[in-house]
């Protein structure tokens, strides 16, 4: 078993708030009201980042079963940074809407604290996968069955 | 026998009894073709990025589909990202598939994303263990407050 202490569970549900609050203001105002001829990926990008604010809700809730949501909102920053946003800066060719998007994207860095990397490692790297036999699968339920 | 509380802020071994083995081989079969296709359609476009794109729904892609390769291994373990996968496309299909398909309007693109977008919400709904998700999700008392 991994322990999670009461204050990063905090410390996370803060993160989920901050999350749903600042997808709830400013992007869920834009999915309620929009123009009909919104560009394509536009509609994309707001679907998506939306969601992000809505499962952060769940987070408060649960924070250690929602950390995918957490993962993920890591990992897709990471990718931007790397594959746009620092080119850009190397190559000064950063506008003001990108500048804007790293200030906001810059938080996301917080999630390197915020995250319990050894409650990472232990549940989803070290840990057996969910089975892929139903002699695996017969012999954990056995074994959970047991252990009750 | 009775199943014991979780204890709460712990990690707990996913009860995988709750859910058949062919459920999981459902989640997992979502899985595969999504990271088939990224490498053809997601892995070029951030290696070689667009210099006109801000990049940011390419990056999110990227990111689900990087979290795709950990689904096939816990599928149970990640379901927020199947929830994501569903509340995203349904947003999508409501709030600007369906308004701008109502409008009349016809275009090759809105087509195909009706059909790769919007279609999809209803795949999800059948793949999700909507029961695990209630007792897990929703039913389960919160993680430990203090």
């Amino acid at each position: 078993m991994t322990e999670v202490s009461p204050i990063r569970l905090w410390v996370m549900r803060a993160m989920y708030l901050f999350m749903a609050l600042g997808v709830g203001l400013m992007i869920w105002p834009l999915i309620l009201s929009h123009s009909s001829e919104l560009p394509r990926m536009t509609g994309v990008a707001w679907a998506l980042l939306g969601t992000i604010g809505l499962l952060a809700l769940l987070g408060l809730r649960y924070p250690l079963q929602m950390l995918p949501l957490l993962l993920f909102e890591l990992i897709w920053k990471a990718i931007w940074l790397a594959a746009f946003a620092i080119p850009r800066w190397l190559e000064g060719t950063l506008d003001e809407g990108m500048r804007t998007s790293i200030f906001d994207t810059s938080f996301g860095a917080l999630l390197i604290l915020v995250i319990p990397w050894r409650y990472v490692w232990v549940n989803y790297v070290a840990r057996p996968g969910d089975p892929w036999t139903l002699r695996r699968s017969a012999s954990e339920a056995e074994a959970n069955h047991a252990a009750a | 026998m009775p199943q014991p509380e979780p204890k709460p802020g712990t990690a707990t071994a996913p009860p995988d009894r709750e859910v058949p083995l062919w459920r999981l081989y459902l989640m997992r079969a979502i899985a595969v073709p999504f990271i088939i296709s990224g490498f053809t359609n997601y892995l070029p476009k951030l290696l070689d990025p667009d210099p006109s794109g801000r990049g940011m729904t390419i990056s999110m892609l990227g990111g689900l589909w990087v979290l795709a390769f950990l689904v096939l291994r816990h599928p149970l373990l990640m379901l927020p990202i199947y929830l994501y996968e569903f509340v995203w496309k349904t947003i999508w299909l409501l709030a600007f598939g369906l308004p701008q398909w109502r409008a009349g309007r016809v275009d090759p693109q809105l087509s195909q994303d009706l059909w790769e977008i919007g279609l999809f919400p209803f795949v999800f709904a059948l793949i999700i263990p909507w029961g695990y998700v209630w007792r897990h999700y929703i039913k389960a008392p919160a993680e430990r407050w203090r």
